[in-house]
């Protein structure tokens, strides 16, 4: 009784215990979906091919999985599941078969509702059906349907039309780690794991090179227009959907514009390509944040470690470079994660290379069957990977203490002349790279396209036709963009506040774990956890807008409670105590006091929530459904369908960037906030 | 601050709560008279919208009151949305995509006799698919990367050692229905010994957009196409040419049907008798180069008569297809 009346009086427990149950369902349960059906599959099957003329059956080799058939002479199959006796099949007569049970039970038959025949023998059952193949203007209509014509005891008689394709499967789901077996030892499976590293590693690597010195040059040195470069490098990191990397196609792809006007023999299209646009994908985040951590350097160190006679590259290399780690490890950590986790640049800029998400995507969208338990494997194996650099990426920095007292006075110099030029002419085309895309997409908005080709016609036609025909979207994006960021301001200000400030045993750190796993998920995996769990009652939410706010609101989570937390940490708790000593309740204490205090924090939490929300690709894909049909779903169909005009998409790409660039003002450009946001603390 | 919180949920739940009540009305109205032509309709297409377009925008004309909301993707992408809604369907209607697919997915998809079936080439036995056009994959080259004098004549020479080193681009038929035609068409006129040896020249992707595209931008020099988009490429001057072999063309029909349970039955039928009908056929001829199923419309004239071809079906099941393609493109 006393507990319960404690319980309630402090609404934060409340708060707790709600957003500790709504994350469970959301994280875990979804996970442990797929996570089971990546231990799963179907019993097995194969398939037997029938004469026209004549009782013969013919087994189809490859088709065969879980299953055993031998031929024996008198040209019967015997089949076998894991060594145990099941079945012979013995072609009778043309169009008739007989089918034996050799594992002691007789057979029971009933049709299923693909006009086929399943059979069962105690515990074993079978799923037959056939398959007719005609010519193209053949009548197919003296066809024999697959039936049972006699079933005595252990055998029943099968009749089906002569020449056939007899289908044979066991649908009955079966634990196994055979999934994994063949995921790591099919060569197609292993490239896609080996390429995702190859793109994660070489494109970080290009990011950081450019990113760290571009930082560093405008760290160091007192450059006219830092702050536009700043502001065109924020701007850069919300990369256009889809298209941006179409962009670098339609410039640089076999006959790009580019190509073409050089005469060049070359294409963008490729592994090396996928490497270069993701290079510059996550150069933003890199320069970003390598930047906050220069210039907030206590210069004092510096100035000690030249005045004891270190040369400059001494200097950098020994005393600027390990002290700015912290951030620069955080920058390569996101860029390494965004870059293996992305979905649509390999997509668009390879013909055939094969990475995770891209296997993932396809393997669920595959068109016989869709084989969930690969996709599923490949999900499990990309969230292991995804935690291992987590792993050393929280490792490293838990070795180091970076502790030092600021200085408030910003150590810059007076670049010389020479220096001047170099370091605009560097930045002016690394910005160009950064920006291509945008600069891309935006022109070709403006034009007339025609099947799939950009002629030089200027036209308006394309915002025209957005807004006769798809300006829905926009309502959808704007709705559930808006209703995912709210939430995630509330549970971000809230879990943030329990992880800071109440710290209770144990359900503290379980929420500060849990808040971070959807990081780790990619997008795609995460879409496809929420179908399997919200397909079926009692919560029936796909189709609607409900799982869309909530799969946005989850995967954006970790962006919104790591900006309030580091905003927490240096509000100290004297000031509550002071109000609650005074007769305050919480609620009041947290509103009046603490509240005002993070504001800042918690607006540019959101707003990174909010970009990223809006931007949102690969969930979005699986998940949406009309009239639920978010900006990025339109971008993406109008992009990948060969015979569709990219103007659409361009002009629908231009007004999505619009809507972020205006509330990205307000809160990054004007104040430089959102560079707050770390994901630290795990 | 409070005031503009308590501002935003109060707009935010009067938000869903119009948006809800909104759709909850509509389809109390529409389970009242299904056959009254108003309300929401969910076409799954794989067709982009320049094929879609030109046939629904005169439905529409007619219809003014029946919204058509489509969702594009490849065949495979739609059919397994359709296996994982299957409980909770939001299409009512399939349209695109050859009538293997739908037989192998055939519990997706109710049966309905419409009245069009009688006038077409060929109609399902079960009356689930009903058949929209007939469509050949010919050559496709690019003729930037290709001169006049080496093009291909036949099918047999693309397994030639000169193709070598990823010239070819080849749909996977895992991942796409016209991957599957191109490829057991092949089979059924050549074998599986030379699909092995066109293999060493194709890079092979994942789905037939895909390959469309690797023509047109000339990141390879040849593949296979719908023969309606490449005629449709040819005719706007893109560098391209659709080259229909000697020895082998693949062939497929294409189909459309209603899906199993879907929201609004009375609708989807409605679209699929007009989608079958005399004058969406003539549209699919004239705008957009499809050949019509139907007995009574010509062919497009820009296209070679099938007479003159050397037409291959597809004639084996995608299992089959597809676990042997799997074996020998490792």
């Amino acid at each position: 009784m006393n507990f319960r009346w404690k319980l309630l009086n402090d609404p934060w427990k409340i708060f707790t215990i709600i957003a500790f149950l709504l994350l469970t369902l959301l994280v875990v349960v979804s996970q442990i979906w797929i996570g089971v059906s990546s231990f799963q599959r179907d019993g097995g099957s194969f398939t037997v091919r029938t004469e026209k003329g004549g009782p013969r059956l013919l087994l189809e080799e490859e088709t065969v999985s879980g299953f055993t058939l031998d031929s024996s002479c008198d040209g019967k199959y015997l089949v076998r599941q894991k060594k145990r006796m099941l079945y012979t099949l013995n072609g009778k007569a043309p169009g008739k078969m007989d089918i034996t049970s050799l594992n002691g039970e007789s057979i029971s038959f009933m049709p299923d509702d693909d006009g086929g025949v399943v059979i069962s023998a105690g515990p074993d059952q079978l799923w037959i059906s056939q398959k007719i193949f005609s010519g193209l203007f053949e009548k197919s209509s003296s066809q024999q349907d697959l039936e049972v014509v006699n079933a005595e005891g252990k055998n029943i008689t099968l009749q089906y039309n002569a020449g056939a394709f007899l289908l044979f499967s066991d649908r009955n789901k079966l634990f196994t780690l055979s999934n994994y077996l063949t995921f790591l030892s099919r060569s197609r499976y292993v490239t896609a794991i080996k390429n995702s590293f190859i793109v994660m590693v070489f494109s970080t690597a290009i990011a950081a090179f450019f990113g760290i010195s571009l930082a560093y040059l405008y760290a160091r040195f007192k450059m006219p227009g830092t702050s536009l470069v700043l502001t065109i490098v924020t701007m850069a990191s919300i990369s256009p959907p889809f298209l941006g990397a179409y962009a670098w196609r339609m410039l640089l792809g076999g006959s790009g514009l580019i190509t073409r006007f050089l005469g060049l023999n070359w294409t963008i299209v490729g592994m090396h390509g996928v490497i270069w646009v993701i290079s510059w994908l996550v150069f933003p985040i890199v320069f970003l944040l390598t930047y906050d951590s220069f210039t907030s350097l206590d210069h004092s160190l510096r100035e000690c470690s030249m005045s004891l006679g270190g040369t400059p590259r001494r200097t950098f290399f020994f005393i600027e470079l390990p002290l700015a780690m912290p951030g620069i490890i955080n920058g390569l950590y996101m860029a390494m994660m965004t870059s293996f986790t992305d979905f649509g640049t390999p997509y668009v800029i390879s013909l055939d290379l094969n990475v995770l998400p891209v296997l993932i995507y396809k393997e669920y969208m595959s068109e016989v069957g869709g084989n969930l338990s690969f996709a599923s494997t490949g999900s499990m194996l990309m969230i292991f990977f995804s935690s291992l650099i987590l792993t050393a990426q929280r490792f490293y920095l838990a070795r180091r203490s970076y502790a030092s007292i600021k200085s408030k006075q910003p150590s810059v110099r007076m670049p010389g002349r020479i220096r001047k030029i170099g370091i605009n002419a560097a930045t002016a085309v690394i910005l160009l790279f950064a920006f291509l895309p945008h600069l891309t997409v935006l022109i070709s908005a403006f034009f007339e396209w025609n099947v799939g080709v950009m002629t030089s016609r200027f036209t308006l036609g394309n915002f025209a036709s957005l807004f006769h025909s798809n300006l829905s979207s926009v309502g959808v994006t704007l709705f559930t963009g808006i209703t995912a960021t709210f939430m995630d301001f509330v549970f971000g200000l809230g879990i943030a506040y329990v992880i800071v400030k109440k710290r209770y045993p144990v359900v503290a750190n379980a929420l500060n774990l849990l808040v971070m796993v959807p990081y780790l998920i990619p997008g795609t995996v995460l879409g496809l956890g929420f179908i399997l769990i919200f397909n079926q009652p009692p919560i029936l939410l796909t189709g609607t807008w409900v799982i869309l706010v909530l799969a946005y609101f989850i995967r954006k989570l970790p962006y919104s409670v790591k900006s309030v937390e580091s905003a927490l940490y240096q509000v100290h708790s004297a000031l509550e105590e002071a109000a609650k000593s005074l007769g305050a309740k919480p609620a009041r204490s947290f509103f009046q006091i603490t509240f005002p205090l993070i504001i800042g924090g918690i607006i540019s939490g959101a707003t990174l929530s909010f970009l990223q929300i809006m931007t949102e690709i690969s969930a979005t894909i699986i998940l949406y459904r009309p009239p639920w049909k978010p900006m990025t779903a339109v971008i993406f169909e109008n992009t990948i369908d060969a015979g569709a005009d990219f103007g659409l998409a361009s002009a629908m790409t231009v007004l999505l960037m619009a809507l972020l660039y205006i509330p990205l003002y307000f809160v990054t450009i004007k104040a430089r906030k959102a560079k707050e946001v770390r994901i630290e603390s795990i | 601050m409070k005031k503009i919180i308590f501002f935003t949920i109060v707009m935010l739940f009067t938000a869903a709560a119009i948006f809800a009540g909104g759709q909850e009305e509509k389809k109390g109205a529409e389970k009242d008279a299904s056959v009254s032509m108003n309300g929401a309709i969910t076409i799954y297409s794989p067709h982009g919208p320049e094929i879609t377009d030109p046939i629904l925008n005169l439905f529409k004309q007619r219809y003014p009151d029946v919204e058509i909301q489509m969702v594009s993707a490849g065949t495979g992408e739609l059919l397994s949305r359709l296996e994982a809604e299957k409980n909770n369907p939001a299409a009512d209607v399939m349209w695109g995509g050859d009538t293997v697919s739908f037989e192998s997915y055939a519990h997706l998809f109710a049966a309905y006799e419409s009245s069009e079936d009688v006038n077409m080439m060929k109609s399902d036995p079960a009356h689930k698919w009903h058949p929209f056009a007939v469509l050949c994959q010919p050559i496709l080259v690019n003729t930037n990367r290709l001169g006049q004098d080496d093009f291909p004549k036949t099918v047999k020479e693309l397994a030639d050692s000169k193709w070598k080193a990823g010239k070819i681009a080849l749909a996977d038929p895992n991942k796409s229905g016209t991957g599957y035609t191109i490829v057991s068409g092949l089979v059924n006129s050549y074998g599986w010994e030379f699909i092995e040896s066109l293999l060493g020249n194709c890079v092979v992707t994942p789905g037939s957009d895909a390959m469309f595209k690797a023509v047109k931008d000339g990141e390879v020099a040849v593949g296979f196409i719908n023969e309606d988009l490449g005629a449709k490429w040819e005719k706007e001057g893109l560098p391209v040419k659709m080259i229909y072999a000697r020895d082998a063309v693949t062939v497929q029909m294409d189909a459309v049907a209603l899906v199993n349970n879907g929201p609004e039955p009375g609708l989807g039928k409605a679209v699929i008798d007009f989608i079958c009908s005399r004058e969406a056929h003539t549209i699919a001829v004239e705008k957009i180069s499809r050949r019509s199923a139907r007995k009574d419309v010509a062919p497009p004239s820009i296209l070679p008569p099938l007479g003159e071809l050397e037409l291959f079906t597809a004639n084996e099941p995608r299992q089959v297809v597809n676990a042997k393609f799997e074996n020998i493109n490792k």
